[in-house]
């Protein structure tokens, strides 16, 4: 499925735009060994991240990293 | 002001603190290209002798005996390396919480060759890499740019340990690093760094503030962060500032 990258932080998170227009952030998790996982943005995080830009995108992907598994949420990143 | 903390063991213990670790590190030589990471082969890492983990609100480590026998024995030598006054108020914090051990104890300790690695999976790699042409690893935001970092020995051990033919098997390097296997699942790439060549780097113990802290939820969780220098499967880490990509060795791993 074709995707567009909106972002790229340095923070190493992406945002991306899936085929099916929903949003979708992608954070490395981990320490000495680093992996990434994806959640789809929620509509309400979807209006947050049209309203905020990356100030949002930039908390979601902290709270992403320090809960990786993000209340069941998360998903691995495509390798 | 950058601080700078430098520690050498020339056959006694001498500790000296100076302003710039510059004069002693080895000339930086880049071992690997960001862009052509493919064609980056890591040297094999010199046998060192990284003691078994132990807890790190364990006794402080023994200090290290000096042998009058042999004055002239080769230095030896660990360093915080340079840190801004953010990160050394970082460091002075975190030493006072990890009392009586600190990042001195836990650099000679566990990394007495200046050798850390660390591994991530191929595709991050390439996109937080390779793609945006970094030039530090990392998360990086206002204040630096944050990598944890394990001694180069263990994790070459655990990568040896798990081949099989030219192929890893995650499982085992999961084992031997205390990891969830799916961490290592597919093509990975390990990443090493001889902090001798990476002066300008500051090397702390990791706090629960740094970017990529993943944070317990519940006293089952073993693959979260623990405060101490070491990871909750027992591996040796350290927080790096600012390690630098062209001074990095990358080395394959299918």
């Amino acid at each position: 499925m074709s995707e567009e990258v909106l972002y790229r932080s340095p923070l190493m998170y992406r945002v991306l735009r899936e085929g099916s227009g929903a949003l979708v952030i992608e954070v490395v998790v981990g320490g000495m060994a680093m992996s990434a996982v994806r959640v789809r943005l929620h509509a309400t995080e979807a209006d947050a991240y049209a309203k905020e830009g990356s100030h949002f995108s930039d908390r979601l992907a902290r709270e992403i990293m320090a809960n990786p598994r993000f209340g069941g949420r998360a998903y691995d990143a495509p390798d | 002001m950058p601080r700078t903390i430098h520690f050498a063991l020339t056959g006694a213990l001498l500790l000296a603190a100076c302003d710039d670790a510059k004069t002693e590190a080895k000339a930086p030589a880049p071992k690997a290209e960001a862009k052509t990471p493919a064609k980056t082969e890591a040297k094999a890492p010199e046998p060192v002798d990284v003691k078994a983990p132990e807890p790190a609100d364990a006794k402080a480590p023994e200090p290290i005996a000096a042998d009058p026998a042999q004055p002239s024995a080769p230095i030896a030598a660990v360093s915080t390396g340079t840190c801004d006054e953010k990160q050394a108020a970082t460091s002075k914090e975190a030493d006072e919480r990890a009392k009586p051990y600190g990042i001195v104890e836990h650099l000679q300790k566990n990394f007495p060759d200046m050798k850390v690695s660390w591994l991530m999976k191929e595709t991050p790699y390439q996109n937080f890499v390779v793609e945006t042409g970094a030039t530090n690893f990392g998360r990086c935001d206002d204040t630096g740019c944050y990598l944890f970092a394990a001694p180069t020995k263990v994790i070459e051990e655990a990568v040896t340990k798990s081949m099989n033919g030219d192929v890893h098997d995650p499982a085992v390097i999961g084992q031997a690093l205390g990891l969830p296997a799916k961490n290592f699942e597919g093509p990975l790439r390990m990443m090493t760094l001889d902090l001798h060549d990476a002066p300008d780097a500051c090397v702390r113990l990791p706090v629960d503030s740094d970017p990529g802290v993943w944070k317990c939820q519940s006293e089952e969780d073993t693959d979260c962060f623990k405060f101490g220098g070491y990871t909750s499967g027992n591996v040796p880490e350290v927080m790096v500032i600012n390690a630098p990509v062209d001074k990095a060795a990358v080395k394959e791993i299918q």
